[in-house]
């Protein structure tokens, strides 16, 4: 069982979970933080304004945060990941971005995702069920500026791996933060090589941090055995 | 015999052929230019008759264009961009949130914070990192 709930601290939520500190919790924050049914996303595409500086993608933020004690459902699930909306540009993404809290003064158990409009932050998104993610973990007060290096660094096209990136999670946990960036094939080397360089290029890490890369297929398996269910992904 | 004769005339006759397709393709070129020019007459008419700049024509075809290549940008022209006033207009379609901010955070104190961060023991003299309370719970 230790076993088991040591793995899944990495996988929980796609973006783990590191409260170790409740673990009697545990089960149900991983059905709270689950990817289920995320809101449903408009449509609508945004496009850079007049003068503006466009992106080479679009992308959207989500926002998702732990209520203890509620029940596993789609229903909570919906309302625990928010979209914040959607950008096309960099000023765009300025306007967001300056109207939401920082990580680093997030409380409780929360995740703020980055991720291309059309990819769900979720594992069994079909541009991520081959994927994986370079995961980062940050010991407290490193968080808003490494977060903000990272979504710079993805908005930049500075990873230079093609169509590969599908987004970057910020997860705010209880002893350490976690910052991880998805990419659609777990099993290209080249690309996920190049992305853990690009990482300790642009994030400017303390020399002995931790990076390590989990394939998603991992993260459910792990999540499944530890739940012991194998049902679609909404019900989780 | 009186095959191959011929070809081999032909064959010498084929060499100097070369400006020949040279000009095939200026012929080409020249047609594309003066489709342009027309087009850029047609142009010219719309903005006329539109009252709209060269600049926003300009703004107009851009985001209609494809994105060709890779867009990118470095960090440093990021955050300069983050200092436009387009920038810190609040977003008209935020949902309310405890994690949605009605005011904009100052990014000149964003970026002091990782300049503070980066240099470390300077710190001192920015201390007023503590005064940026954010509304949340």
């Amino acid at each position: 069982m230790n076993n088991k709930f040591d793995a899944l601290k990495d996988d929980d939520s796609g973006d783990h979970d590191q409260d170790q500190s409740s673990p009697k919790n545990c089960e149900k924050e991983k059905n709270e933080d689950e990817d289920k049914e995320p809101n449903t996303a408009k449509k609508k595409m945004v496009v850079p304004g007049v003068g503006e500086h466009p992106l080479q993608y679009n992308y959207t933020f989500w926002y998702s945060r732990r209520t203890p004690g509620r029940p596993a459902s789609t229903h909570s699930y919906e309302q625990n990941i928010k979209q914040i909306g959607s950008f096309a540009s960099v000023e765009q993404f300025w306007r967001f971005y300056s109207h939401m809290v920082r990580p680093g003064d997030l409380t409780g158990h929360s995740d703020f995702h980055l991720f291309k409009e059309g990819i769900k932050p979720m594992w069994e998104d079909d541009a991520n069920k081959m994927g994986g993610k370079w995961i980062i973990r940050l010991r407290k007060g490193l968080v808003s500026r490494c977060w903000e290096n990272l979504i710079l660094a993805m908005l930049g096209e500075q990873f230079m791996v093609g169509e590969e990136i599908c987004g970057a999670v910020v997860s705010v946990r209880f002893q350490e933060d976690i910052v991880s960036i998805w990419n659609k094939t777990a099993s290209d080397q080249a690309t996920t090589a190049r992305v853990r360089d690009t990482l300790r290029r642009v994030l400017n890490l303390p020399p002995n941090t931790i990076m390590e890369y989990k394939t998603h297929t991992d993260s459910i398996k792990a999540w499944v055995d530890f739940h012991g269910l194998v049902t679609a992904s909404g019900g989780r | 015999m009186e095959v191959t004769l011929p070809r081999r005339k032909l064959q010498k006759h084929l060499e100097p052929a070369r400006p020949l397709r040279r000009f095939n393709v200026d012929e080409v070129s020249c047609i594309a230019i003066l489709f342009r020019i027309r087009l850029l007459m047609c142009i010219n008419l719309f903005f006329f008759k539109n009252n709209i700049t060269v600049e926003q024509f300009y703004n107009i075809i851009h985001l209609h264009q494809p994105k060709q290549g890779r867009i990118s940008y470095t960090r440093d022209v990021l955050c300069e961009l983050a200092f436009s006033p387009v920038a810190k207009k609040k977003p008209e379609y935020l949902p309310e949130h405890p994690i949605v901010l009605e005011k904009a955070r100052e990014p000149h104190l964003m970026l002091h914070e990782m300049r503070k961060e980066s240099h470390g023991k300077h710190a001192s003299l920015d201390e007023k990192k503590s005064t940026v309370t954010v509304p949340f719970y």
